[in-house]
């Protein structure tokens, strides 16, 4: 595993004061969406579509630092739309990184390499770059040529300038597994701190609808990719939570563990899902009927969905929940084994 | 002379369907005045538009809602019937980095606004 022994410091720190506190129900990750335009139209993306006065709207410095602010989460994950379109978003990630978060700018990298220069190499930044896998399927996922190209080039770029750098995988259905483990060593050959992973979520709003994982073919993929992972392999995420994608272990979803903000508000119920917004963070959390969300609450939206947003913090909560759970997550942390 | 009120599933029906929609709606008000915007959330007594510069959040009390239309292009559709027509060809490799690229739902001002 990869995530930096600070941030899991930081994030182990909050986590227990938050039980310790006696709160059931706590955020992980910001995920904080300045804007919904992107410079690509992929395949299996339902985060677009919508008319240009709100695609050409973006969420100000001010906005994005009190939602972080709000929420408290320790780690922000910026998403969109493309956020390096965003005219101030080296502010937004500066204003966070001033305020400790750990920020991970998602990008596809596309405008990367040209607006290096406005960052500065914090172990608090990291950019997330999309990669849906080899550069065939990659390019394939983000239906423009040359993308994935251009993404490796702006990941040597950052990483020669000092940057943290993280890579991030939405698979579909007919992903190969073999392929996908010979992506995994050529990301890390790259020299990525770590990698993510995890199913599509399949959007009602997205124009590819054949295409999405139901729950035991993403459990068959995983397990075929993870089984007997590579030592060099690193993933950016808690080892619970590939076990889970593998079918080795059930989480029902944490919908409020990485709540979101965007230019209408503090989305109810999660990040993949829009049943509607809150005003305030606190309203997000104290009027959101959670009951209605999850697997076991028999909602047909959540069936099917196995996406990192939702689980990763129910990976993390079984994680801390007794001390022979710890153990067990660093040793597949330092074995490597899952 | 004004519209009659319509039922209350009625409108709860109409009102989920703009909610769900993607595009701008126009909404016929009981005074007779209609108003133009992006229907983003509902509550049992209100709906919240953005207007069409997405600058201006009006709340509405659903009492006053005579009609709500469907007068904005779908973007939804539209994403979806350029992906039906380049399906298996990909945009290509010298597309602008910033946009806009191939997609013209996105940049192209809709007939209803």
């Amino acid at each position: 595993m990869s995530i930096p022994a600070a941030q899991m410091a930081a994030v182990a720190k909050y986590v227990l004061e938050q039980r310790l506190a006696g709160r059931e129900k706590y955020p992980l990750v910001l995920m904080l969406e300045p804007l919904f335009r992107c410079n690509l139209s992929c395949t299996g993306c339902g985060k677009i579509q919508y008319p240009v006065s709100i695609l050409k709207k973006d969420l100000s410095v001010e906005d994005c630092l009190r939602a972080s602010e709000e929420c408290e989460a320790p780690v922000v994950s910026i998403a969109g739309g493309e956020p390096l379109l965003h005219p101030q978003i080296s502010a937004i990630a500066q204003g966070l990184v001033e305020r400790g978060r750990f920020v991970y700018l998602c990008t596809n990298a596309l405008l990367l390499e040209r607006k290096l220069d406005e960052f500065r190499p914090d172990k608090h930044l990291s950019f997330s770059v999309h990669m849906d896998g080899p550069r065939e399927e990659h390019d394939l996922a983000v239906c423009r040529e040359g993308v994935y190209e251009v993404a490796v080039n702006a990941i040597r770029a950052a990483l020669d300038r000092g940057f943290r750098v993280t890579t991030n995988t939405t698979l579909f259905e007919g992903a190969d597994p073999e392929r996908m483990r010979r992506f995994f060593d050529d990301m890390m050959g790259l020299g990525v701190e770590g990698m993510m992973i995890s199913p599509g979520y399949s959007y009602e709003k997205a124009p590819d609808q054949e295409h999405f994982l139901r729950r035991e073919r993403s459990h068959k993929l995983f397990s075929r990719m993870l089984t007997n992972p590579k030592r060099s392999w690193r993933f950016n995420q808690s080892p619970f939570f590939l076990q889970f994608l593998m079918g080795k272990r059930d989480f029902d979803c944490t919908p409020w563990g990485n709540p979101t903000y965007n230019v209408f508000g503090w989305q109810r119920p999660c990040y993949l899902l829009q049943d509607g917004y809150a005003r305030t963070f606190r309203e997000l959390m104290e009027e959101t009927d959670w009951s209605k969300y999850g697997r076991k609450s028999g909602n047909p939206r959540c069936q099917d969905c196995m996406v990192h947003c939702g689980f990763e913090p129910s990976a993390v909560r079984a994680t801390f929940a007794s001390p022979r759970s710890l153990t067990e997550s660093a040793l597949a942390m330092v074995t490597g084994r899952l | 002379m004004n519209e009659p009120f319509p039922s209350e599933p009625r409108l709860s029906e109409l009102v989920e369907r703009a909610f769900d929609y993607r595009g701008y709606v126009t909404v016929l008000r009981s005074d007779g005045s209609e108003m133009i915007g992006y229907l983003y959330d509902r509550g049992p007594a209100h709906v919240d538009l953005l207007d069409e510069t997405a600058t201006r959040r009006t709340r509405l009390s659903r009492d006053e809602i005579v009609d709500i239309r469907f007068t904005g292009d779908d973007p939804v559709r539209k994403s979806q019937e350029i992906w039906e027509r380049r399906k298996g060809s990909l945009e290509p490799r010298d597309s602008p980095a910033r946009g806009p690229c191939c997609s013209p739902w996105r940049w192209s001002r809709s007939s209803s606004t």
